[in-house]
């Protein structure tokens, strides 16, 4: 689809060259990470700051036309490409983050900013970031604001939106608002930034953001531990939550899991003998909290198995089985990622659940699953289902809210579990939504496909 | 910025110092019968039989206002049907929790409808598998702690009045003094039950630690000071609690070393619980009025500007020793005069007396309290601003507050009113100019709205006014509250009006 010249020429005043029309040079912007979503573009609009940011933005509004924002393209719902040709306004270039306020223990950076380039300029002021997760080379802060990702260490620091003090973002009329200055207690109206946050670029497109920063844990231990059936998992899991502040992260991986990485990746496995349920945690302190790892995970109960790991070659050897999964996965054909969160008291009931509800629907469907279990998040994947057969989706999706759970922990509703809205928020909330939209974005031009259902 | 842009409201209040009954604003017969209907007749209160408790809170230059009516509701259905009659009939209903707030955020609408929670006061679930309290809004932060300690669990927020509700403190967003390792009010409530100003009933959130799935409504209404919604019922995430505490006591030379000292610390990783700043006549005073003596040695006092008070908390004891002894370390190293591990006792002690600083002030006849954040390095030459000032208009302004914050109490001594008003409208734009806010944890209210309107981006109090009008539509919630209603014009009216006032 050729772009409106008029159009072109709009964006070209803003923005300058920065604006991709050839459908060869678009097409990796219009695609997701999956393969899953693929959408079509006239256009990807790359702004270098705030202000070329808002044009665009007015540009498109007073054209009547729709924009995706766009971070590092790693989103997992479908949210960040443009399913029905909207223009897509990529972030990247709003990279750049300030210098590190070091009394302060915070940064202000640009949208585009990597997360690992977030962790980089944080360790070399001798901060750290709160947030990880293994997207971080090329998901950005705007994105995970966006979508308030999560991660392996929500545990202890919280998700994106604990880390947030503020951000700068422009709105669907094009004003810009700014709340960038950094105060870790502020009462004064309401949360902006916390309504943005998570927002998935439906109300604002975000374009800088102000951090805190955590104080590093340079004293490490992981640990991989096979345990002999699901309610020994997650009974640990419990365990150490509550007697190890240190405890950083706790992840949940079963062991078709870490076969599959080992095929794929070429590992070794990590037990002789075959436990069906794994562990794999993590703890950070500053003196070496090695002794009160091995303390405590003694005494949990069922443990088959531990390997510990205190130097950082090991310790990374132990994250790959849990790290590559995504893209051990990703080998068996796009699968179907249902990102779901449980009060801890329904986690067992779930987890055994899911595998029936799913071969119920698709006999030849296979279903993994692992996940933060510590924040009671489990990564469901499904491969071996047709790209647009979402039978399964909302199969799990109602057994989550039959649960009490959210369809969503961290990677946000983008197109993709859209139409499941109704399964997490009433529709009194979903009222409230469409108000929130039209105030923030009056002619609905930002993301007018994502999140919020048809009305 | 016109520097004679002072608060329309503290304006007002000189002409309405005490609490009157305006006949002509007595409710109609119409609305006490329908909220008699739904509350039932011992639960709705007109007239002199309103308690005089009601019509203020703790701020110490707002005037009182007698409310049209007060009603005690039970349940959600019952403040569902007070917001309907009240909407329906125009009448603005102010939520009231325990009256603690410092802003007067809680003071009535004259002729409106106050709606107290007391009678909605049970903790209604420790679900003690999935860390969480399931409360209503009138719980007292004491009562939920005398329910939790049994469990080894704590609800980590503690702002300096413990019979503050949560309803209260959902609104208001509750810092305090452990904000510094546990975050805010608003880290902490995973979910919410309210009211809108429709009389529709929203529950948002869950029982669960992270959630994105949709806008966040819940983290909308926390600091919203009862202008989007009621607050029915909060779901709040609670922690496991420490065993031990540590305090430790730095005198300091210069503030300039005090604010030093803060960033390593919490750097460290000791995981401060608490890091707080008393100037010596905060210290003096707080002691004094709690009776007792630090035991510190005349000499030292002398050379003291100010204190830096820092509590510790582990799960075992002998890492908790650990941490003590490394923070004296690091707290010498920094420059503290002496170092001093405090008792238990003498830690607790302290503590709590620090948290009375409020009524230390008060009895000594303080007649402002300000609650200005600035970035925490900025402390020592936003006081410095802040003792010029007062100096300047012989005002007294003394102070502590949490330093890891940045947020600073000052309590201002200046019994003229302009001058007063004056001083204090200079100390905010001090602490704007540092890129600080007018308020850190108190809130808004009705008393710092003209501040918020001068300093605040006009964009902003715009979105403001949008999304008040999505949760009530008929602007029936504490209208006047944070911001008014309407934009500008009649501001103006009042500037003009001052023009040369107390100066
Ligand atoms: C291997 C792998 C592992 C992952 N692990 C995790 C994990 O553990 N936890 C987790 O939470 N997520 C995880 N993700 C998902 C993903 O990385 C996050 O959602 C990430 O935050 C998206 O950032 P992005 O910059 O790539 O955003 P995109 O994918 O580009 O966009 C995501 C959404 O945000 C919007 N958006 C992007 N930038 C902006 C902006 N500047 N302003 C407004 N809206 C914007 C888009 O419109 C879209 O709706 C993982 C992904 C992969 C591929
Ligand atoms: C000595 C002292 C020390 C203090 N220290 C601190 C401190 O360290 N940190 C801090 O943050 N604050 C502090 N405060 C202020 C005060 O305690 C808090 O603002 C507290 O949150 C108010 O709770 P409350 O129940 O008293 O609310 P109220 O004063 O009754 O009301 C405050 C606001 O909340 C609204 N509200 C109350 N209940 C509801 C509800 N159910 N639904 C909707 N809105 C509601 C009211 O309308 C009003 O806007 C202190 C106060 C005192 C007196």
């Amino acid at each position: 689809m050729p772009i409106d010249p008029t159009l072109a020429f709009r964006l070209r005043e803003v923005v300058g060259a920065q604006v991709l029309v050839d459908p060869e040079l678009v097409a990796s912007y219009t695609a997701d990470w999956t393969g899953r979503f693929r959408g079509h573009t006239a256009a990807v609009v790359f702004p270098a700051s705030t202000e070329e940011a808002a044009g665009v933005v007015q540009v498109c509004r007073e054209s009547g036309v729709a924009i995706v924002p766009q971070g590092g393209n790693t989103g997992l719902v479908g949210g960040g490409v443009p399913l029905h040709g909207e223009v897509v306004l990529n972030m990247g270039r709003l990279g750049g983050s300030e210098p590190v306020d070091r009394a302060g223990g915070q940064v202000t950076a640009g949208a585009g900013v990597t997360l690992a380039g977030i962790q980089e300029v944080a360790a070399e002021s001798g901060w750290s970031y709160g947030v990880d997760f293994s997207s971080r080379a090329s998901a950005t802060t705007g994105g995970s604001v966006a979508t308030n990702a999560g991660g392996i260490r929500v545990l202890r620091y919280g998700d994106t939106r604990a880390q947030l003090l503020g951000v700068e973002a422009v709105l669907g009329t094009g004003a810009v608002i700014s709340h960038l200055a950094g105060l870790v207690k502020d009462n004064t109206g309401y949360d902006l930034s916390g309504l943005i946050c998570g927002s998935e670029g439906t109300l604002a497109v975000v374009t800088r953001v102000r951090l805190r920063l955590v104080p590093p844990a340079p004293e490490r231990a992981a640990a991989l531990i096979a345990l002999r059936n699901l309610d020994a998992a997650l009974g640990t899991a419990a365990v150490l939550r509550r007697s190890l502040p240190q405890l950083e992260a706790c992840e949940i991986i079963f062991t078709p899991g870490i076969d599959l990485v080992c095929s794929v990746f070429g590992l070794r496995r990590p037990f002789l003998r075959p436990s069906p349920v794994n562990l794999l945690i993590e703890v950070a302190d500053r003196v070496d909290p090695t002794d009160i790892l091995i303390e405590a995970i003694g005494s949990a109960e069922h443990v088959i198995d531990t390997i510990v790991a205190t130097d950082s070659p090991r310790r990374a050897e132990l994250w790959r089985y849990r790290e590559e999964l995504t893209a051990a996965i990703n080998t068996l054909g796009p699968p179907h990622k249902l990102d779901v969160t449980l009060p801890t008291t329904s986690l067992a009931g779930f987890i055994d659940a899911v595998p029936d509800v799913v071969s119920t629907i698709e006999p030849t469907a296979s279903t993994w699953l692992f996940g933060h279990v510590g924040d009671g998040n489990i990564h469901v994947n499904v491969t071996g289902l047709r790209t647009d057969d979402d039978r399964v989706d909302g199969a799990v999706f109602e057994l989550v809210a039959r649960l009490g759970g959210s369809i969503s922990a961290e990677h946000g509703i983008g197109s993709a579990k859209r139409r499941w809205l109704h399964l997490s928020r009433s529709a009194a909330e979903q009222t409230a939504f469409r108000a929130l939209k039209r105030a923030l974005d009056p002619d609905g031009i930002l993301n007018p496909h994502v999140l919020i259902p048809d009305a | 910025m016109a520097p004679d842009a002072v608060s329309t409201t503290q304006h007002d209040h000189e002409h309405r110092d005490a609490v009157t009954t305006n006949t002509e604003r007595l409710p109609g017969i119409e609305l006490i019968e329908l909220l008699t209907s739904i509350v039932g007749p011992d639960n709705v209160d007109i007239g002199d039989r309103i308690s005089d408790d009601l019509c203020h809170d703790e701020s110490l230059g707002a005037a009182p206002v007698r409310p049209g009516a007060a009603v005690r509701p039970v349940s959600t259905e019952e403040v569902a049907g007070v917001v309907r009659v009240a909407g329906s009939l125009g009448v603005p209903i102010t939520a009231r929790g325990s009256g603690t707030g410092l802003s007067g955020a809680s003071i009535p609408v004259d002729g409106g409808i106050v709606v107290s929670f007391e009678r909605m006061n049970r903790i209604l679930e420790i679900d003690l598998a999935n860390h969480v309290a399931v409360v209503e809004p009138g719980v007292t932060l004491a009562d939920l702690d005398d329910e939790l300690a049994p469990h080894q669990l704590v609800y980590p927020v503690f702002p300096g009045e413990q019979s503050a509700s949560l309803g209260g403190n959902v609104a208001t967003n509750a810092g305090g003094m452990r904000a510094v390792k546990y975050g805010v009010t608003r880290h902490h409530v995973l979910g919410l039950e309210v009211v809108l100003g429709t009389g529709e009933v929203i529950v948002s959130g869950g029982r669960f630690v992270k959630s994105t799935s949709g806008y966040d409504l819940t983290q909308l209404i926390v600091g919203s000071e009862g202008t989007l919604a009621l607050v029915t019922k909060a779901i709040l995430r609670l922690h496991p609690r420490p065993a031990h505490q540590a305090t430790l006591l730095a005198p300091f030379a210069t503030l300039d070393d005090v604010a030093k000292a803060v960033a390593p610390i919490v750097m460290s990783g000791v995981g401060p619980l608490v890091v707080e700043y008393l100037d010596v006549i905060s210290m003096a005073g707080v002691t004094a009025s709690a009776g007792f003596d630090l035991g510190i040695d005349q000499d030292l006092q002398a050379r003291t500007l100010a204190y830096l008070v820092v509590v510790l908390e582990q799960h075992r004891v002998e890492r908790l020793e650990q941490d003590a002894q490394d923070l004296a370390a690091q707290l010498s190293e920094l420059g503290a005069l002496d170092v001093f591990v405090l008792s238990d006792r003498a830690g607790a002690q302290l503590v709590e007396a620090r948290e009375r600083a409020f009524w230390a002030a008060k009895a000594n006849g303080a007649d402002e309290i300000v609650d200005v954040v600035v970035p925490r390095a900025s402390i020592p030459e936003y006081l410095a601003t802040v003792g010029r000032l007062s100096e300047e208009s012989s005002s007294l302004a003394v102070g502590c507050g949490h330093a890891a914050d940045g947020n600073v109490h000052l309590s201002v001594w200046q019994s003229d009113g302009p001058t007063r008003r004056e001083l204090l409208h200079d100390i905010v734009a001090a602490g704007v100019a540092l890129g600080g806010v007018v308020s850190g944890e108190h809130g808004i209210g009705t008393e710092k709205k003209a501040y918020l309107a001068e300093f605040e981006d006009p964009v902003k109090l715009d979105l403001y006014r949008r999304i008040k009008s999505i949760f009530d539509p008929v602007g029936i919630l504490n209208p006047g509250t944070i911001f008014d209603l309407e934009p500008a014009e009649s501001r103006t009216d009042h500037r003009q009006h001052r023009k040369g006032a107390g100066r």
